[in-house]
């Protein structure tokens, strides 16, 4: 049935993008957040969402990222976490640098999300802009502003 | 190499836990909600007018008439999961409401209206009607500074069916009308809601509601397109209605349907758009009392979808135009200027028309038209100049559905 496969057909597709993708953006976004629910449920509704769109998407990695990151952003805002919780320690190794965790949580919004898409994800000006719906323009204030912020707030260790 | 980039690689030992069959189900589990469709009480000539008032809907995104706004230019987008006011000066962007609960999907049915620092917004009502896209339908109202949302009314799956139409909200922000069918009575309706003291009335329509909804400068009166059935001939209807207070009749139009309506922002004019199907669309403008109306604009197609909104001056409207079989011609916007008694066509589509589409509204001063589309190689937003050049596109990728003032 031509309806049946069409259904299935990105489904598969989003099945191939998660193994390649799923990772990374679950510890960026955990990175985001310092939270593992907030992480994973951005994670899994970012993916649902876009099984569910199939081929209304035209760029599904971009979109699972953006989506992901603004589910999280959304779900930080609902909770009203001006200052955010430490992260979760069962899902973080005892190496895991849980100090660059704590002062990504003190960056506003568009910072920490633009440093944690450059210096995890390796993502251009141009690709975080993508992925967060940023300008590029905003995106280039808020990595400046991001990467100082955070050098201060680590004790300036990385000049 | 800095530093940072060994910090950050070090996330990279985190287990991140295995989601998919997560994702599948949520996914699997927003298919399979759906609510009944209509079966009582329709005769076919209103159950036509119905399905192509809720089809002229479902083919845009967006299709309320946008008030005008003075102040600075933010335009409010809709984009993955999220709404979001960003700035024409920088690009900066803020995201007033985000998260699961509000993955808004674009291209199914979403209407905005802004007003007073908020935004009114009525998600798909694609479950009622079979159009695909099952689950809640909400309507309710955002604050622009906020983000804070309240919901004002919603069909949820297992409970009683109702679908929502349009929702417009007052231009003080204070004031919310839309209208709403409830398949159970079979009756159509008009809600008006006073945002803050919560008083709230149900007008009953006399037969169905259309896609118009505009509120009076004042925010105390709201004009609304209706239709009737007489004698087995459908008769279009335009009613003012007062928030406290009797609707009183403006306009009647025999054997047509009524479209979306505008109130001029001085208050004096009403334009509403006919839907003569087949026949071609026209924009009509009446006064506000009805004393008077004529035919402003035609169009030169059948079949076609027309949006209208008005320039802040209340001398010019500008009329999109779109096929409603979208992907067989051109969108085109045009400009009807009332003090001249011309109409010129300022923008159309290269080729066939798109996925999505906005209906064009005006920027504060009046120079130019914003429209966002979502073509075969362009997905955007475009400012369009109303006295010649071409369009320039103001956001790539994002569709924006309205504007507003900075909070």
């Amino acid at each position: 049935m031509e309806s049946m496969a069409a259904a299935v057909r990105p489904a598969v597709t989003i099945e191939a993008l998660y193994r390649e993708e799923a990772d990374r953006l679950w510890r960026a976004l955990y990175a985001f957040s310092s939270d593992a629910e907030v992480a994973s449920d951005a994670v899994a509704e970012s993916f649902a969402q876009a099984i569910r769109r199939g081929t209304a998407i035209r760029d599904p990695r971009a979109w699972v990222w953006k989506s992901g990151f603004r589910i999280a952003s959304g779900e930080l805002k609902r909770r009203s976490q001006s200052v955010y919780a430490l992260p979760d320690r069962s899902y973080v190794d005892p190496e895991t640098d849980t100090e660059l965790l704590t002062a990504l949580a003190k960056l506003p919004d568009g910072q920490r999300a633009a440093v944690v898409l450059h210096y995890y994800a390796d993502a251009s000006v141009r690709e975080i802009s993508r992925r967060t719906g940023m300008s590029q323009l905003a995106v280039r204030a808020n990595l400046s502003r991001g990467r100082k912020r955070l050098k201060l707030l680590l004790g300036d260790r990385h000049g | 190499m800095d530093d940072l980039y060994g910090r950050f690689r070090r996330l990279d030992r985190i287990d991140a836990p295995d989601l998919w069959r997560e994702a599948v189900g949520r996914a699997a589990a927003a298919e399979t909600t759906g609510l009944p469709r209509p079966t009582q009480g329709l005769t076919g000539i209103l159950v036509v007018a119905l399905l192509l008032a809720l089809l002229a809907g479902v083919v845009a995104v967006g299709m309320s008439q946008l008030p005008l706004v003075v102040g600075e230019e933010r335009l409010i987008v809709v984009s993955e999961c999220a709404l979001t006011s960003v700035s024409l000066e920088d690009g900066a962007e803020r995201i007033i409401l985000g998260g699961p609960d509000h993955c808004i999907d674009a291209g199914a049915n979403l209407q905005t209206h802004t007003g007073g620092g908020r935004t009114a917004l009525r998600t798909t009502c694609g479950a009622c009607f079979g159009f695909g896209t099952a689950g809640t339908q909400w309507v309710g109202v955002v604050d622009l500074s906020s983000g804070d949302a309240r919901e004002l009314d919603a069909c949820r799956p297992g409970e009683a069916p109702v679908c929502l139409g349009d929702i417009s909200i007052s231009p003080d922000g204070t004031r919310v009308a839309y209208t709403r069918w409830n398949l159970a009575t079979d009756l159509p309706e008009l809600v008006l809601a006073d945002l803050d003291d919560g008083e709230r009335r149900t007008i009953p329509l006399p037969v169905l509601p259309f896609t118009g909804i505009s509120w009076m400068p004042d925010s105390e009166t709201v004009i609304v397109s209706a239709g009737e059935e007489r004698a087995g001939r459908l008769v279009g209807q335009l009613y003012r209605v007062p928030f406290s207070g009797d609707p009183a009749l403006i306009v009647e139009a025999e054997g047509i349907g009524l479209g979306p309506v505008a109130v001029s922002p001085d208050g004096r004019s009403v334009a509403y758009v006919t839907a003569p199907l087949p026949a071609r669309a026209e924009v009509r403008l009446a006064s506000i009392d009805g004393s008077r109306s004529e035919t402003v604009w035609q169009s030169s197609a059948r079949e076609t979808f027309v949006g209208i909104s008005w320039s802040s001056d209340s001398a010019r409207i500008a009329v999109t135009e779109v096929p409603r079989a979208q992907m067989t011609a051109p969108l085109s916007v045009h400009v009807v200027d009332l003090e001249a008694g011309t109409d010129a066509t300022a923008f159309t589509t290269d080729g066939v028309c798109c996925r999505q589409f906005t209906v064009a509204t005006w920027s504060p001063d009046g120079r130019t038209l914003r429209i966002a589309l979502d073509l075969a190689d362009v997905r955007g937003t475009l400012a369009i100049p109303v006295n010649g050049g071409g369009p320039v596109q103001v956001l790539s990728e994002e569709l924006a559905i309205g504007w507003a003032p900075a909070p």
